[in-house]
């Protein structure tokens, strides 16, 4: 069998393998639009091996990677059958990065095509767009993955605002303006992102804390020193994109993100100072969202004497506690940080509702009364003349009551609040369908 | 005074905040002597295949994977999120939640009842569903279709009444008087043997399995 | 060792089946309406947006939570030789350069091969002179990747 014939072969097993995903349910969109750009895709690789011309070993080669992705891909699908992740959550997820992540295609403005899996460990988090680079496909995947065991914990979902950056990176448009208006200001001259140089000079500070050059010591095992750490080891250009992607994410979410992060990241390295090939210190990350948010005004508490004020004030309390003191640990200047927001809301502020909606404290407040009295946190009250009064809320402030609501008196459960949350997520969909008719 | 609370009395129980049906969606919920509750967004059945019948021994505590395998495979359940429908057919019995979050106080008794229009269509609480005073969470429906042809159902849909009533006197809330269900997310089987053990391995040991 | 650890997606091959392909539909407009053509016509329309913008940078990333250790896979590595659009990007200039020369900047030349591209799917004919700039383009695009 040569190879062109078990290609042919394989494009037919891929076939069947489509078809047979249809046995399981897919979300209430269901899985035709899945179905047919497979389908396509199919029928393109099927058209290139049954093309009349000679295929040369690069085409076999090609059309076997094509086929390969391809498997993998409906494989996949099985893993997003709906009662995997929190629905709820993810109707909401999908209304902030539909028009972010919309891209200007052959037939029009084409919103993305996202479907959502379930994954194990907690590093399943993660929103990836399918590459733009030339690939035998007509519409381009986002895929949403949520680690299984944390179904229901919304508060941490936000964590994912990072993931829209990468999203958000995927797309031509919206990656040129992200290059143009917040890199540019990450990269600013005199700053310590100005180039790989600078930024491996104060790495290797040697005023850097105990912990941190114990750290980058341990590399030097691996002949990895302050010359050549960008060029042999670490991707610089990744850094900058990962704490861009951090801004994006409390642009998105608001205190949430910064919430979800810091408990996150400091769960996977407690002393933020190890740092990665793909990743720079978690320390350096957590200090800039902290002090993006302090900027962003997040941090201003409700003024006195407003019930909201003592829970608010405790839970930024407790997100200090995660910002490391030293000088080392803080990248980015006050101006760098402004501009870089500024340029990441411009972006997101063209499609509305992707930036994180002012907070209002009275609204804030009612939502974590509910929390505290054991009822979802949702837009809903009694009128003093015994009306049944509903309002929208943002899933994104339901979330922000959850984390302010573990400051209460007597907080529920870590687990109760996020099933509550959960749950109000829900219930709000419904009053915004009931809302909506005329 | 002990009965059944008006319109007037439940409003006025909704307000002081001891008694929370949220959200209430719309006015015409609010009946005369009752509160409509409407169809949440999970529905549970059983699975024929997986069982021969419904046996009490099964749900005993003795065999851990057993136990827990019986749970898991029970019921088969369905995500019915908002615009999504549901088919119940004839001689089927469903479980879902109210989309409604309910909590009673220690003074009221809850009494759920379908609603008598889906009644007519065939559609019918299996059993009159008692909500225990203190009582936190969604209501789980048991949803059976007594009709000829099957019955299309979709989240929102005012399916269920809740009729409240005062008790004599308040009920003495203790954790383990409470129900199997408290502060119920979601709709789950309950546990036929909780309690009964006794009797059931009896059973067991004369060979009556 | 097995056989995924060859790297064998190469972007200049698909890219050069794309551009054949759609400089063939000049010709053969009715054929660029099938679904299957869609794939190389949106292909061609993304590379063009990438060249628009100058919008290459397409790595895929491990999730926010995928902290590498010491120990740990090594991920993706800064590509040896040039990276995936270099050839791509150089095709594109010169096909840009024989299409349209100085006549027109690059924005104007690529909206106006998108809009030919479009009405290719869409109404399967394109507009002349347009037509013309777009077969010298495919055609130099197609021989410039060879």
């Amino acid at each position: 069998m040569n190879a062109r014939d078990f290609l042919k072969q394989e494009h037919d097993n891929v076939k069947q393998l489509l078809e047979q995903s249809l046995r399981y349910e897919y979300g209430f969109e269901g899985s035709q639009e899945f179905f047919e750009e497979c389908g396509t895709r199919l029928s393109f690789i099927s058209q290139w091996l049954g093309s009349p011309d000679e295929l040369v070993a690069d085409d076999l080669a090609n059309i076997g990677y094509q086929l390969n992705e391809l498997s993998k891909l409906i494989c996949r699908i099985e893993r997003s059958s709906l009662g995997e992740y929190s629905w709820p959550f993810v109707e909401e997820l999908k209304k902030l990065a539909t028009g972010i992540c919309t891209e200007d295609g052959l037939e029009g403005q084409y919103p993305p095509k996202i479907y959502v899996l379930a994954g194990g460990g907690l590093d399943a988090y993660r929103i990836y767009p399918e590459m733009r680079r030339p690939m035998a496909s007509r519409r381009r995947l986002l895929t949403i993955v949520f680690p299984k065991t944390l179904k229901h914990f919304v508060l941490l979902h936000p964590i994912l605002g990072h993931e829209i950056g990468h999203a958000l990176w995927g797309c031509t448009k919206q990656q040129a303006h992200l290059v143009g208006k917040v890199l540019s200001v990450l990269k600013r001259l005199g700053g310590k992102f100005e180039s790989e140089d600078v930024t491996a000079v104060h790495l290797f500070d040697s005023q850097a804390p105990h912990d941190a050059q114990a750290a980058l010591a341990a590399l030097a095992n691996l002949r990895v020193d302050e010359a050549n750490f960008f060029g042999q080891w670490a991707r610089w250009e990744f850094w900058l994109d990962e704490i861009l992607c951090d801004l994006v994410g409390l642009a998105t979410f608001g205190p949430s993100f910064a919430a979800a992060q810091c408990g996150l990241l400091s769960t996977l390295d407690p002393a933020g100072v190890t740092t990665g090939r793909m990743h720079p210190p978690v320390g350096w990350r957590i200090n800039l969202v902290l002090r993006a948010a302090e900027l962003l005004n997040l941090s201003e508490p409700p003024p006195d004497p407003h019930p909201l004020r003592q829970s608010f004030l405790a839970f930024w309390d407790e997100l200090q506690r995660f910002r490391r003191p030293e000088p080392w640990f803080n990248v980015f200047d006050d101006n760098q940080i402004v501009d870089a927001l500024d340029g990441i809301f411009q972006l997101l502020n063209q499609y509305p509702p992707s930036g994180y909606p002012k907070t209002d404290f009275d609204a804030l407040g009612e939502l974590v009364q509910q929390l505290a009295n054991g009822v979802p946190p949702i837009g809903f009250h009694m009128s003093e003349g015994g009306a049944p009064v509903c309002s929208r809320v943002d899933f994104r402030h339901i979330v922000y009551a959850g984390w302010i609501s573990r400051h209460s008196l007597q907080p529920h459960s870590f687990d109760i609040t996020n099933r509550l949350c959960e749950h109000a997520i829900m219930q709000q969909i419904a009053i915004d369908t009931a809302m909506s008719q005329p | 005074m002990t009965g059944a609370l008006s319109r007037g009395s439940i409003i006025e129980r909704l307000l002081s905040g001891d008694l929370v049906v949220s959200p209430i969606l719309s006015e015409v919920q609010l009946g005369a002597s009752s509160v409509d509750l409407r169809m949440g967004t999970v529905a549970l059945m059983a699975r024929a295949g997986s069982q021969s019948h419904v046996d009490p021994a099964a749900y005993l505590s003795g065999n851990a994977h057993q136990a827990a395998q019986t749970r898991q495979q029970k019921h088969e359940r369905f995500e019915v999120p908002f615009g999504a429908t549901f088919l119940l057919h004839p001689g089927s019995l469903v479980l879902v939640p109210t989309l409604e979050w309910v909590r009673l106080p220690k003074n009221l008794q809850g009494v759920v009842t379908a609603r008598s229009s889906w009644a007519r269509e065939g559609l019918n609480i299996a059993t009159a569903t008692l909500i225990n005073p203190g009582y936190q969470g969604i209501i789980t429906l048991e949803l059976a279709n007594f009709g000829e042809i099957p019955i299309r159902l979709c989240p929102g849909l005012r399916i269920a009444q809740l009729a409240l009533y005062t008790l004599a006197t308040s009920a003495t809330f203790d954790a383990t008087l409470a129900g199997q269900f408290d502060m119920s997310f979601s709709p789950r089987a309950g546990n036929i043997a909780d309690e009964d053990e006794v009797f059931i391995k009896r059973t067991l040991r004369a060979g009556r399995s | 060792m097995s056989i995924s650890s060859y790297q064998v997606h190469s972007s200049g091959a698909l890219a050069r089946r794309f551009a054949s392909l759609v400089a063939s539909y000049m010709d053969d407009p009715t054929a660029a309406k099938s679904e299957t053509a869609k794939v190389p016509l949106e292909n061609v329309y993304r590379m063009l947006e990438m060249f628009r913008y100058d919008a290459f940078a397409d790595d895929s990333r491990l999730g926010v939570l995928a902290l590498e250790t010491l120990e740990g896979d090594r991920p993706a590595s800064r590509e040896r030789g040039s990276p995936w659009h270099t050839s791509i990007a150089q095709a594109l200039d010169s096909a840009l350069m024989a299409a349209y020369g100085a006549q027109k900047s690059k924005e104007e030349a690529v909206v106006e091969l998108q809009d030919s591209l479009r009405r290719l799917a869409v109404e399967g004919a394109v507009d002349e002179p347009n037509a013309q700039h777009a077969r010298t383009f495919f055609s130099t695009l197609r021989a410039s990747l060879a």
